[in-house]
Order: C-alpha cells, then sequence, then structure tokens
C-alpha cells in the first residue's frame, strides 16, 4: 500500500487555492514519474495523467478527484501592511478570527487574520465579522507589502499535518486531495497486481467555484468515471442531516443518485458486499454537490459513480479523515476497476 | 535571535495553564541555576529568586507563569471531549484550533476543537460563533473508553502554535501572555548575574501563578515579601490595525512597551508613572503611555498587598493576544528589558520610595 501520509503531505502542501492550482508542480511530476506515462495540463487547468493501457480490450477507466481547495484572494493593501480579502470558495468564517495564513504573493509570506480586540468589537459578541470586512496582518509597512503582494495575490490556510489516534490525520485541503491520495494508492495497487487496462487519473480545478471538471472530460471522453469526494461525517451537535450517520472511520460512503449513474452505482454497490469492503450507501436524489454531478452529461455521457471519503470541519484547516478510510477507499475502487476490466478481483 | 528571544520561544512553547504552570517553572529553574542568592516556593506554586542588594529596600519584580487554556470537563459516548475555558477568551478564536491535550508530567497528544461544519450549520447558525458548550476537542477517539486511553477529565489543553517571525521584525506565537514577561526577568537576572552586579534595592524576581482567572498568586508573594516598590511585566492587548482611529488602539506596536495610567484593577500613582516614563526617555529607551483603561493585571493584587505598594506597569503591546496567534515587535521586547533593567538596577534614592 502506498504510504499515505506522504501522500497527504505532498499533496497538501502547496498553493491550490481554486484557480491558482499552480504550486503543486513537485508533487505533481512525482506522481506522474512514479505513476504514469504522461501528465498534461489541458486548457481550462486540471490536471490529467494516462497510463497507457499495457493489454488491449479494457474500457477506458477515469478516476476523478479535485486538487483545488478554498481560501482567499487580497483585494486592497492598506495602511501598515494590513490586506483586505475575498473568499474563494465557502469559507467557514467560524474560523478564521486569529487564524494563521500563507500568502502567496512575490515572496511566501506568513499572515494572520485580524481578531478583533474586545474593546473595539461593538453589538453582538457572538456575531461574526464577513470575510470581506476581515484584514490580514502582514507585519509589512504599506511599501513593502505593496511590492511583495499584488492584489489578487492567492492567500491560503496555514496548517501542520498532524497525526491524530487511530489512523486519524488533521490539516487543510483534504476536500479533496485525500481522494487523490485514495485514487493514487489504487492505482498504485493496481499496477502492483498487474492490471492492463489504459488508466487516467484526473486532478480537476476550480470544483469549488465553477466545476471545470467538464472540460477536461470532454476531452477524454471516458467509458467509466469514478469520482471520489469527501463528505461530511456525522459529528455531535449535528440535527441537520440526523439520519446521515456516516462517521469518520465507517469507511468509504456510495453516493445513490438520480443525477450519477444508478445502475452503474449499484454494480459498485453489490461489488462492495459480494466482496465484503467496508462502505456505507447515502441517498443523494438529486445532487451530490460534486464534480458527480456534471460528468455524467458530458459528450455524450459518461457513466459515473461517487464514492466519498467521511471528513469532519470541511473547509477548514483542521479537517480530519481516518486513513483507514482512505485505504479502504482505495481497495474499493482498485477491486472495481479490475472488475470492469474483466480481470476477476483477488 | 537574541538570546532573550530564544528563551522566550521555549518558553512559549511549554505547556502551563493555570494551576499547571509547572514546565515553565522547571525551564525558568533550569535558566537561572545559580544566578541567585534565594530562591522559595510557595504552597501554590509561585517561584521567588531573591538577588540581594546594597539596602533593604525591596522591589518586586513580577510576571506570570500561566497562559490562557482549557480544562477538559467531559467525555462523550463517541469519544468526543467537552472542555471550559480557563482564562478569558474571545469564543471567536477557539473553533478549528489545533490544540495539545494533556497535564504536568502526561505525554501530550494533538487534537483540535471542532464543531459542525458549515455545510452543517442552519442559516441561522451561520456567521454566527459557535457557543463554548457546543464545541468540542476531537483527539480522533472512537468511544470514551478510547478517549480515557489518552485524556481524562480535569486535564488541561493549550494551543499547539508554533513560534516565527515574519513581515518587518514581527513575532507570532501563543502564550506572549505573560511569557515575555517571564523572558525579560530571566534576561534581567542574566545580565546581573554575568555582570556581577550588585544592585541598589533586594530584588525578588517573581514568577506567579493563577494570573488569568483572576485569583493570582502574586497576592500569596506581595503579602509574604512585602515589597516597597513593584515592577510587573506583562502583554497587554492593543488595537493598532488597520483603520482604528488613535484613542482607540491602546498603543501601537513597535513604539516600545508601554507603562499604564490605569487599567480595570489599577489606577497607578502618577509619581510611579513619571518615574518609568523619564527613565526611558533619559535612556533613549522608547517607551509609550498606555492610552486606553482596559485590561489589569498582578498590580491589581500587589499594589493593595501588605498595606500599600507604589506598582508600576510595564507591557509589551500585544496584538491577537489570548489566541493561538498573538502578535509582537521584537524590538518592543528589547526595549521592555532595557527599561525594565534600568527600573531594577536604578538607586533607591532615584525612585518614588527613596
Amino acid at each position: 500500500m502506498a504510504d499515505l501520509f506522504d501522500l497527504a503531505s505532498r499533496l497538501t502542501c502547496g498553493c491550490s487555492v481554486s484557480g491558482f492550482e499552480h504550486g503543486q508542480e513537485e508533487a505533481l511530476e512525482y506522481i506522474r514519474d512514479k505513476y504514469f506515462d504522461e501528465m498534461r495540463r489541458e486548457p481550462a487547468g486540471s490536471y490529467v495523467f494516462v497510463r497507457h493501457a499495457k493489454k488491449p480490450g479494457y474500457p477506458r477507466i477515469m478516476f476523478d478527484a479535485h486538487m483545488d481547495e478554498v481560501g482567499m484572494m487580497v483585494t486592497q493593501i492598506l495602511d501598515d501592511g494590513f490586506l483586505r480579502i475575498t473568499s474563494i470558495g465557502g469559507l467557514d468564517t467560524r474560523i478564521l478570527p486569529a487564524a494563521d495564513v500563507t500568502i502567496y504573493g512575490k515572496e511566501t509570506l506568513y499572515g494572520v487574520i485580524v481578531s478583533t480586540p474586545p474593546h473595539l468589537q461593538s453589538g453582538d459578541a457572538m456575531s461574526l465579522p464577513k470575510v470581506d470586512d476581515l484584514m490580514i496582518d502582514t507585519g509589512l509597512s504599506k511599501e513593502k507589502a505593496e511590492e511583495l503582494i499584488p492584489v489578487g495575490t492567492p492567500v491560503s490556510y496555514r496548517f501542520k499535518l498532524t497525526r491524530l489516534q487511530n489512523n486519524c490525520i488533521c490539516g487543510k485541503g483534504f476536500d479533496d486531495k485525500i481522494c487523490a491520495v485514495a485514487g493514487i494508492a489504487a492505482i498504485e495497487q493496481l499496477i502492483n497486481d498487474g492490471y492492463g487496462g489504459e488508466l487516467i487519473l484526473l486532478l480537476s480545478t476550480k470544483e469549488e467555484i465553477s466545476r471545470a471538471v467538464v472540460a477536461a472530460v470532454y476531452e477524454l471522453q471516458p467509458d467509466y468515471a469514478i469520482v471520489s469526494d469527501v463528505c461530511c461525517a456525522w459529528v455531535p451537535e449535528c440535527d441537520k442531516d440526523a439520519k446521515r450517520k456516516t462517521t469518520v472511520g465507517d469507511g468509504p460512503e456510495i453516493s445513490l443518485s438520480a443525477i450519477t449513474d444508478v445502475r452503474f452505482t449499484k454494480r459498485f454497490i453489490e461489488f462492495a458486499k459480494k466482496n465484503g469492503y467496508r462502505h456505507t450507501v447515502c441517498v443523494e436524489a438529486t445532487s451530490t454537490g460534486t464534480n458527480a454531478n456534471d460528468i455524467p452529461l458530458v459528450g455524450l455521457g459518461v457513466p459515473t459513480l461517487l464514492v466519498s471519503v467521511p471528513l469532519k470541519n470541511m473547509h477548514t484547516y483542521s479537517e480530519v479523515v481516518s486513513l483507514d478510510d482512505v485505504a479502504d477507499t482505495a481497495a474499493l475502487v482498485a477491486g472495481f476497476i479490475k472488475e470492469l476490466g474483466g480481470e476477476h478481483n483477488g | 535571535m537574541a538570546k532573550g528571544l530564544q528563551l522566550l520561544e521555549k518558553l512559549c512553547q511549554a505547556f502551563g495553564p493555570t494551576s499547571c504552570e509547572y514546565e515553565v517553572a522547571d525551564l525558568i529553574c533550569e535558566e537561572l541555576q545559580g544566578k541567585y542568592d534565594e530562591h522559595t516556593v510557595d504552597f501554590i506554586g509561585d517561584h521567588v529568586f531573591r538577588i540581594k542588594g546594597k539596602t533593604d529596600r525591596k522591589l518586586m519584580l513580577s510576571a506570570h507563569m500561566d497562559e490562557v487554556g482549557l480544562m477538559i470537563s467531559a467525555i462523550d459516548e463517541h469519544g468526543y471531549i467537552y472542555f471550559q475555558p480557563v482564562g478569558g477568551f474571545d469564543v471567536k478564536v477557539l473553533c478549528g484550533r489545533k490544540l495539545f491535550v494533556g497535564d504536568y508530567g502526561k505525554e501530550k497528544i494533538s487534537g483540535l476543537i471542532a464543531s459542525k461544519a458549515i455545510h452543517q450549520q442552519s442559516w441561522e447558525e451561520r456567521g454566527k460563533a459557535t457557543p463554548i458548550n457546543k464545541m468540542y476537542i476531537d483527539i480522533g477517539a472512537k468511544s470514551k473508553e478510547d478517549a480515557e486511553k489518552y485524556v481524562s477529565v480535569g486535564d488541561y489543553a493549550v494551543f499547539d502554535s508554533d513560534f516565527i517571525r515574519f513581515g518587518d521584525g514581527m513575532i507570532k506565537g501563543k502564550a506572549i501572555d505573560d511569557r515575555i514577561g517571564c523572558a525579560v526577568l530571566c534576561d534581567i537576572i542574566n545580565y546581573i548575574h554575568e555582570n556581577k552586579i550588585t544592585p541598589d534595592f533586594d530584588l525578588y524576581f517573581c514568577f506567579t501563578v493563577r494570573e488569568e482567572v483572576g485569583r493570582s498568586g502574586a497576592v500569596v508573594t506581595a503579602n509574604r515579601i512585602k515589597p516597597d516598590m513593584a515592577l510587573v511585566l506583562e502583554a497587554t492587548a492593543v488595537g493598532d490595525i488597520a483603520g482604528t482611529p488613535a484613542h482607540k488602539r491602546v498603543a501601537d506596536t513597535g513604539k516600545g512597551p508601554t507603562v499604564s495610567f490605569m487599567d480595570h484593577g489599577t489606577a497607578y500613582r502618577s509619581e510611579m508613572i513619571d518615574f518609568a516614563m523619564k527613565l526611558g526617555r533619559d535612556n533613549d529607551i522608547p517607551c509609550q503611555l498606555k492610552r486606553y483603561v482596559s485590561g489589569g493585571n498582578d498590580a491589581g493584587h500587589i499594589h493593595k498587598s501588605s498595606g500599600g505598594v507604589k506598582t508600576v506597569a510595564v507591557s509589551c503591546p500585544t496584538r491577537y493576544i489570548h489566541s493561538a496567534s498573538c502578535v509582537f515587535n521584537e524590538a518592543d521586547y528589547d526595549s521592555m528589558y532595557r527599561l525594565a533593567r534600568q527600573i531594577a538596577l536604578c538607586p533607591v534614592s532615584e525612585t518614588p520610595v527613596k
């Protein structure tokens, strides 16, 4: 099995705020060199990795995970080097005051989001400032900040990948790079098992904004698409989805939805059941909130399924997943690809 | 990095919430080994290092060792850990923070403060801070029994936050309040030791406990020492952020330590304020008046102790105090150290207690 912690740390350390997914080259080249024959970036920005078929007669299977993450962008430089920002994607504003950030300007800089001291706060003590009203403290003079940080600079959460108990890890950008890790682990297993078909890994961009995935899929036109994204795990105080109780550690969650491909998904669930893969099933009748909403309708249509890794604290710098769940997702996906390819699952 | 700042980094990284200051005290004892005349520890954990002076007039120099933290109050069936704050927090700086959970002499484990993800919040809940009783600590445990292998009710948690330089001479870290005061006291003792100085005042360097909950160990220490004069070294919250008018900034980072005229615990004697400000001026040490009545510190206890003590508070202007990411200017550390050293080594005859 691939070293999941190592892959997670390689993939989550660079800049990959939606639309600014350019800080990942080193990790991407590592993945290309280790597992694939080629890597290219298509015009809308997604990265396509291809491992050519070693034998004829296999379907073309694409695994998609998005490589962008939520973040911020600088909109104005203020006195004393403070920055105004706006959000990219749906930020959780509860975690922002006094949070550490990385500013990807002409240099990579540290910053801290301003937390207004109590004597300057007015009104309700529980109300949170909107992102547009927040500032980042760069500790620089205005002149230096203007020189190093052009308006439009992306800003990301700053974090330290941390191990928790029971093979859980905590960090940022697991939405959705932890699913890329699962996909890479699945592909490593298929390679080790001598799988002969073509394998396409799509690390798509801008999922948090505009789901640019469709551009890449149009060109690739795979026979099957397996989309993997994170899903919100059940946590205490969570009554909104009281019936949806998948928690971190339960294994992958398979989404059953009228807009992905019900028959394809049911085949996947049957496969998981028959072969004893740990999983849960979640019905999301008309929307999955992921790339799997869009891929089925690309080109002549693509049979698509969605398999999710349960995650806590989505869109924060303290996202939590279980590496056991990631490993189980990888094993399930690898087994199913072999089944699709007509190879018997060992 | 200056030696004092290196020590400050070590002190800030230590695990020392209120009534669990032992790790900080251990570091201080190690640093000061053999550099004092007398060392006492009282029943609640205040450490006092005495350096005898030429006179019997006593100067108490005080900094508190504790930091704001959390105390574990309950563990639920799923292994999530509930907590109560120990010290004053703005609830808005808690959610999402990485923590170290444990106790003195026990292995610290990583955790984080969590709540529902934004996707799981109702529209009413969005845009509002989560109340403390709806947040919990996640250590990755599977169940109550699993969590109890690592954490017990009564354990503490403090922020997991690195100590780094950034911008133009700024430093970010946790527990600047009041490890910065502790580091300055150590720096002064080191200076006296290295230069073999006999001060005029009989100096009592006091590293106190429990400041963050108000029931401060400084009360016990001051009543025991019965000082003639006291210097409190602190970190003070400032609002020198873009757009804040001058009268609400409290003070400005980079312009030297503050000398308080009044806070919520003390109305300082003007002769003490003038004494400190003049020492700064005469020695070209940047310092500034704290220009707002806010906060409070151990001066509130000390100035009323043992029949009354002339007290001055010198503080490092610190942004985002009581959060994981406190920010101060390293030049202010140097100025604070120099001003405090001038006060410590001042001849008694030149002070307001002559």
